[in-house]
């Protein structure tokens, strides 16, 4: 459904251009969950926002994004408009500040009904309260007059969901969801998020920087470093055994669930600014494996086994999970 | 709760104004002797005596102060101490002409002022943009009397296009109402610039556009909205300067307003009526804040709930 080639996204500051993203690679089928993760800076959302196309205007994006047949970098202005909302939505980190304070959550929720669909004020507020009632808040009929500063962070990612749900779009892509939300809310958040993946049927790709989250929501993760994807494949396998130096590292920087004891091992140094790259692999600098090899440029991402596929020289084979 | 939000800044309000006649009473009525400034200056120590009997100002100063409240509430501002003339009455044909000429060039500079800030934000360090911040800056440094008299050396004097003195026409009220505007229109431009700059950059209207709303509707619906309540801050302000602002135009441009005839009564020592333009200016000031709070209820329902709770 959508397929996304040599995606790269270079900003502009100062005068000079900075690239974020260095030609990411993305395949997602429909109904399909994927998981990116990667530390902070590293092009997760950059990529979900170019692929809808919100960057700000001081962004260009080149590559390829195909979605259902064309090529989305390409599309005219006004068509694009009828495709974000409807057919690819997005949620954000921070749903407060994502939210306009000075218009009501019922008619935040119905202009997106009213933007791709032809119908009465009466018929979006009754969709608006369907929706917010699917997303689980209670009393939907009284919170349509509700600014979203009365309402809590949770309730009001709630509310950007049923936004973005409100169009039954086929893709929905999910910036850190909880990121800002209290743990216990965080929980009923993605529940919600499995739920309506299920019942609904729509792809969704989920931004996150915990672990923990891709293992119990997707199927298959994509793990991003300093603007490349480093390594990609189904969720159990890439925990188990996972091939990239930097997926390995943030495995190891995780408690242990299994009992054991041991020091939480951190990854050395941090992710390099945009405009600081190392030459060869971006990753060398703190890679305990770096050979000379290494400084000769960036790995591709490369076949490790099926659908498994790793940007490494020396791809390691660390076992997780109880074997080790 | 929201009665009471508009309730509370009311009653600020009246307050306000009731501090402000009191001051301005006392300050002119202790710092003033009538007498001394209205009597020439062969007057005789009886002279000064009949004079201040006869406006009643030999009573104590509360006294004089009860009685100017209890006429004050019924409209009757005094007399002028000039030709005896009814101070409402006189300021009552004056204050129309501030007003219109006030009003028309504050619409003049909204109508001007905010489109241009809009346009240079959304054309942000453009040819453009820079363009008409220059012109803003030029327009709102530039002392306003003499702005008018270099439109009346040249549209008067040199082009005979346009009156330059009083307020019979629409044209006579096309320089004075220009002079005024272009100040003004400067700094509304430039702060709805820097609002709809700072209102643009944030998340919600990211949030408008992954809706899939057009760049036109994120900038004049979402983002417009929530710039609109500093932009209110500075007209409010500026209405209530105003009144008071347009005291060297109306000289400059023999405009028969509030202004000029302030200018008149204090040359002459006129003190009621002195008075009570000094209390209009301070009221119109009020009024003008107090307009700013009702707006802001309307425009922002954080302030409206929070600010009423208390």
């Amino acid at each position: 459904m959508l397929h996304v080639r040599n995606l790269k996204v270079d900003f502009e500051v100062d005068g000079r251009k900075i690239r974020i993203l260095h030609g990411v690679d993305l395949d997602l089928e429909e109904g399909e969950t994927l998981g990116l993760v990667g530390e902070s800076g590293c092009g997760k959302s950059v990529t979900c926002s170019s692929i809808l196309r919100i960057l700000a205007d001081n962004a260009t994006v080149t590559g390829e994004v195909m979605y259902e047949g064309t090529d989305l970098l390409k599309l005219p202005a006004s068509k694009m408009e009828t495709i974000r909302g409807k057919d690819i939505t997005m949620i954000f980190q921070d749903p407060v500040v994502y939210m306009n304070p000075v218009k009501t959550i019922g008619n935040q929720i119905t202009e997106v009904i009213h933007l791709h669909e032809k119908c009465t004020q009466e018929e979006a507020d009754r969709k608006a309260v369907a929706l917010l009632k699917q997303v689980g808040i209670p009393h939907p009929e009284s919170r349509l007059k509700y600014y979203p500063h009365q309402l809590s962070g949770g309730l009001c990612q709630r509310v950007m969901i049923a936004m973005a749900l409100a169009c039954k779009p086929k893709l929905l892509m999910a910036d850190e969801p909880t990121t800002a939300l209290d743990v216990t809310v965080q929980a009923q958040i993605l529940d919600l998020l499995r739920n309506l993946n299920k019942e609904l049927g729509m792809a969704t790709i989920l931004v996150t920087h915990d672990l923990g989250v891709i293992a119990e929501n997707v199927k298959r993760v994509m793990v991003m470093y300093a603007g490349v994807v480093v390594e990609e494949g189904p969720v159990d396998i890439i925990f188990k055994k996972p091939s990239h130096p930097y997926t390995e590292g943030l495995l190891n920087s995780l408690p242990k669930m299994d009992g054991q004891e041991g020091d939480l091992v951190p990854i050395e140094g941090s992710v390099p600014a945009p405009d600081k790259r190392p030459a060869g692999c971006c990753f060398g600098p703190r890679c305990k494996y770096k050979t000379a090899e290494c400084e000769k440029g960036q790995p591709k991402l490369t076949v490790i086994n099926g659908i498994h596929r790793c940007a490494c020289f020396h791809p390691v084979n660390g076992t997780f999970g109880g074997e080790a | 709760m929201h009665l009471k939000y508009f309730l509370m800044k009311t009653l600020r309000a009246l307050l306000t104004s009731l501090l402000l006649v009191v001051f301005v009473f006392f300050v002119l009525g202790i710092t003033w002797d009538p007498a001394q400034s209205m009597l020439p200056d062969d007057a005789t120590e009886e002279d000064m005596v009949e004079f201040r009997a006869m406006w009643g100002l030999d009573k104590p100063l509360i006294e004089q102060f009860w009685v100017y409240c209890k006429n004050f509430v019924h409209g009757d501002f005094g007399q002028s101490y000039k030709d005896g003339r009814d101070v409402f009455e006189i300021i009552s044909q004056r204050l129309p002409k501030t007003v219109w000429l006030m009003g028309m060039s504050i619409i003049f500079s909204i109508i001007f002022g905010l489109p241009l800030g809009i346009y240079a934000a959304l054309h942000r360090n453009s040819f453009g943009d820079r363009f008409v911040m220059g012109a803003a800056v030029f327009g709102f440094s530039m002392p306003n009397f003499f702005l008018g008299i270099m439109f009346i050396l040249l549209f008067s004097m040199k082009l005979h296009w346009l009156p330059s003195a009083g307020s019979d026409t629409w044209l006579h009220l096309l320089m004075p109402m220009i002079t005024i505007g272009l100040s003004r229109m400067g700094s509304y431009a430039r702060y709805t610039r820097s609002a709809m700059l700072n209102v643009l950059s944030k998340q919600y209207c990211i949030t408008a556009k992954a809706k899939g709303a057009s760049r036109k509707r994120m900038v004049y619906l979402h983002a417009l909205p929530n710039a609109a309540i500093p932009i209110v801050t500075v007209i409010g302000t500026s209405i209530g300067h105003m009144v008071g602002g347009g005291v060297v135009i109306e000289n400059v441009f023999a405009w028969p307003g509030i202004g000029r005839l302030l200018v008149t009564s204090v040359a002459v020592r006129d003190l009621p009526v002195v008075q009570a333009i000094v209390i209009i200016l301070g009221l119109s000031m009020v009024l003008a804040n107090l307009l700013v709070d009702f707006t802001y209820g309307l425009l922002d329902p954080r302030i409206r709930v929070t600010a009423g709770d208390k």
